[in-house]
Order: C-alpha cells, then structure tokens, then sequence
C-alpha cells in the first residue's frame, strides 16, 4: 500500500517501562499507521538490550535501533542542569530529547537517499507511554492537511498544551515531511536559550512552542485523532498489567500515577525499579 | 577556518586555491539528482561536526569552524573565494547563494554552519515541489527553467536570512 511507506515513527528517550509499554505502542502504531518504518533509540541504562529490541521488534519495521551509552546520553554540551521552569544555562529536558532526534533525523535521511524513499509523515513519541487502541480505523494519509510535501505542521496529541494561541506538547508530536526535518535540526538551535533565564512558565514545552514558531512551522492543535497517552510511571505497572479497565478508563487512572510517582521517596522509586527490571538510570533524575 | 562539502559528482579541483579550509568530498555517485547530493553534503557536514571529539561542535561559543559550505554545480562556480573571505562572520540563520536571480542557477551555498544543515536537511523535501504551495513556478516557463530557485524559497520559507552574493 502507498501509505506504508510514507509514514514513520521516532521512538526515542529513556526505556523506562519500554517492557511493560511496548505492546500498546507497537500495536496501536502498527495498525493506526498501517505498519510504518520504526527508529528507536534509547540509553543504555540496563532496561534493554539490543537482542531484546530486535525480538521487540520483530513483528515491526524496524528500520533503526541504537542504544547509546550513558556517557553519550549526557548532555554533548557544558551545561548544569536546572528545574524545567527556571533555567540560568541550558534547559537539560529540552535538549536532551532534541540530541536523540537530531541523531534519529540523520539516519532517517540517510535511509530515504539510500532507498528513495520519502517519509510524509513523522510521528514522535516515548518509550514510557500506554498508547491505547481507541481508533475504529486507521490512519488515513487523505484527510490529513500534513501530507502536502509543505511546512504545514507539528502538531500534538489532543492533550496539547496551549499558551494561549501557541500550541505544543510535552510527549506525542506529528509531523510532515519538512517540519520534522526543521524540527530535528532544534538541539544546535540556541537563539532562545543561550543563557537566558525564565524563558516562560512551562519551560522545556514553551520552548518547543518559541522553535516552531522562529521556522514558521505551523503549530496547532490535531484536528483528527493522533495516538498520544499518559505516561506510565513504575508505580503504576501493577495497574496496568491487572486491570481490566478499557483503553479510556485506563487514560484517565495512568495519568493519576504520574504525580504519585514523583512525590514517592527516592528510596521507593529505586525499589519500585528493581523490582521491575528498570535502570535506575532512567529515572535518575528524579532521584 | 571554513568547511567545505563538495559533491564527488564535480571531478574538477574547484577548491584548490582556497584558504584555511577543510575539503570534505563527499561521495554522491549513487545520487539522482542534485537535491540529494545536496542532502548528501549537508549529513557529511553534521557528521564530521560531531566526529571530533563524539560531541557536537555546534554546541560551543568558538566554533572550529566559522562557515560551511556546500558545492554542488561547476557551472556558475563564481565568486565563491571571495564570499567566503566576506562572510567568515555569518551569523546563525545566515545563508548566501551564488546568487538570487531566478534566471541564474544556484551552484554553491554557504553561511554559518547551524544555518546551512538545517537548509541541507531540507533539500529532499523540495525535490518534487507541491506547485500548490510553490507558485511562483508553476506556470512561467523562465522562472521555472532553473528548480534550484527552490532551493532560495525554501530557506526563506524555514525562516533563515537569505543573501545572493553576485547579481
């Protein structure tokens, strides 16, 4: 089929609860876009291996998968890190996520010179998200404006977040051809963040907002269904591999997770990984 | 000290009497067309930034170096050693053609590295123009007598400072 080839998927960040994740991601994409190419790229924190990717995988295109040592997956910069609403020097979250697209865009590229083929459609997202399957049918290249081979758009889930009229999101992102192209090139782009501090008050997400909005890239709120799903903390496994909720009940009590996981002590965090086979790594930071 | 990305498709030495500059020749003979060999150069930029140390020579107030450049055409191969003496202080979304003129051909690009990749990132995404969203050559034979004009649109388009250096 013509769209096959046309759409791909970025899977990139930490693994985290990749284990526990994966099958709703990979069916949910393989079915919304009809089995699309797949890059992955994660840190090696101890959550995955490269053999566990290739049998994650293998009823998927991969195309790409890397796994980048811990000393690679520090910032390739000087930079102290701070909290994602006040920065002095570099925002750490924002830049982070966009080292690991600037290296899932070069061998994106490279694999449409090699092949001839070329992506229309770019979709982004994590590791750590429950993508439920909430689609009557899938995906369809016709109706959707981000097809044209234009700077149309990134746009985000429908649980976007706005500042007022500029719209961006923290996990799930779509883009067309060249938007994504623009939107991978964003880690050696500094001009809103070269030792400016408070940028805004969302941080890390508004300065995805400024991005955009610098290379005249459309930015607005999906106007059709996108996959796009809470994030799913370790505390919330037991949840999630027991319960019998449907996909829309499980939206909403995953998301009720996230923040019970950051207010846990860094002891049970550490606990909570081990027991479930996650490096400690991954979540470092909240530590 | 300047980069210089030039498609192995050019065979002539063009770049031999340059100053302080690093040749990287980069292999292009699998390429279609010009857009990918363009595509091409702008990955060896990227690639040999990052080689240097594993880190990205981007991220740093002093970069090694000050331009980048991509050659793609021997025709209209002019003016480019002087535009690289004029422009070593581009500034980040800065990027000059050979020239702007519709009815020339564009053969080279340069300015600063940051703005140059980003264009390069591009270049296959201009490779079959959507005359929708490209009108200025939809239908004038002369304007569209060279598709490198779009090259010069969609620069414009991803917000970079576009300058033509000859007229």
């Amino acid at each position: 089929m013509d769209t096959v080839n046309k759409v791909c998927v970025f899977i990139r960040g930490a693994a985290r609860t990749w284990n526990y994740t994966k099958q709703s991601i990979l069916s949910t994409l393989n079915y919304y876009f009809q089995n699309p190419d797949f890059y992955f790229l994660t840190v090696d924190s101890g959550t995955v291996s490269d053999q566990s990717l290739s049998e994650d995988f293998k009823d998927s295109n991969l195309i790409h998968k890397k796994i980048i040592p811990i000393d690679a997956a520090i910032l390739p910069f000087e930079g102290k890190r701070n909290t994602s609403t006040k920065w002095n020097d570099f925002s750490t979250n924002y830049f982070r996520m966009a080292w690991y697209d600037w290296h899932l865009g070069i061998v994106k590229r490279e694999h449409e010179i090699q092949t001839g083929k070329r992506y229309n459609l770019i979709f982004y997202t994590r590791p750590d998200c429950f993508l439920g399957n909430l689609y009557q049918e899938p995906f369809n290249l016709k109706y959707s404006r981000i097809t044209e081979q234009d700077i149309i758009g990134i746009i985000g889930e429908r649980r976007a977040i706005r500042f007022g009229e500029v719209v961006t999101n923290d996990i799930n992102y779509i883009a067309g051809a060249r938007a994504a192209n623009i939107f991978n090139c964003r880690y050696y782009d500094t001009k809103y963040t070269d030792g400016k501090s408070f940028q805004g008050t969302h941080g890390d997400h508004q300065n995805i907002a400024y991005y955009l909005y610098k290379n005249f890239i459309t930015a607005r709120h999906s106007e059709y269904p996108l996959p796009g799903g809470p994030m799913v903390r370790p505390n919330a496994l037991e949840y999630l591999m027991t319960s019998t909720d449907n996909d829309h009940i499980k939206y909403q009590k995953l998301d009720t997770y996230v923040k019970q996981f950051l207010d846990l002590p860094s002891n049970e965090k550490i606990k909570l990984c081990k027991q479930y086979n996650i490096g400690t790594y991954d979540y470092q930071r909240f530590f | 000290m300047n980069l210089v990305a030039v498609s192995s498709n050019i065979q002539d030495n063009l770049t031999a009497d340059l100053k302080d500059t690093h040749i990287l020749k980069v292999d292009c003979s699998q390429s279609k067309t010009f857009f990918e060999d363009i595509a091409r150069c702008g990955i060896a930029i990227e690639k040999h930034f990052l080689s240097e140390d594993g880190k990205s020579m981007f991220w740093t107030d002093k970069p090694k170096y000050k331009t980048a450049s991509i050659i793609w055409d021997r025709d209209f191969f002019v003016n480019f050693a002087p535009c690289l003496e004029q422009w070593q202080d581009a500034r980040g979304d800065e990027i000059i053609f050979n020239s702007l003129d519709v009815y020339k051909k564009r053969a080279w690009a340069m300015g600063n590295p940051r703005a140059v990749v980003k264009w390069a990132s591009c270049a296959l995404n201009v490779e079959n123009i959507n005359f929708a969203v490209f009108p200025q050559s939809g239908t004038d034979p002369h304007l569209n007598k060279f598709p490198t004009s779009r090259l010069v649109w969609i620069a414009y388009r991803i917000g970079l400072r576009v300058y033509g250096y000859s007229e």
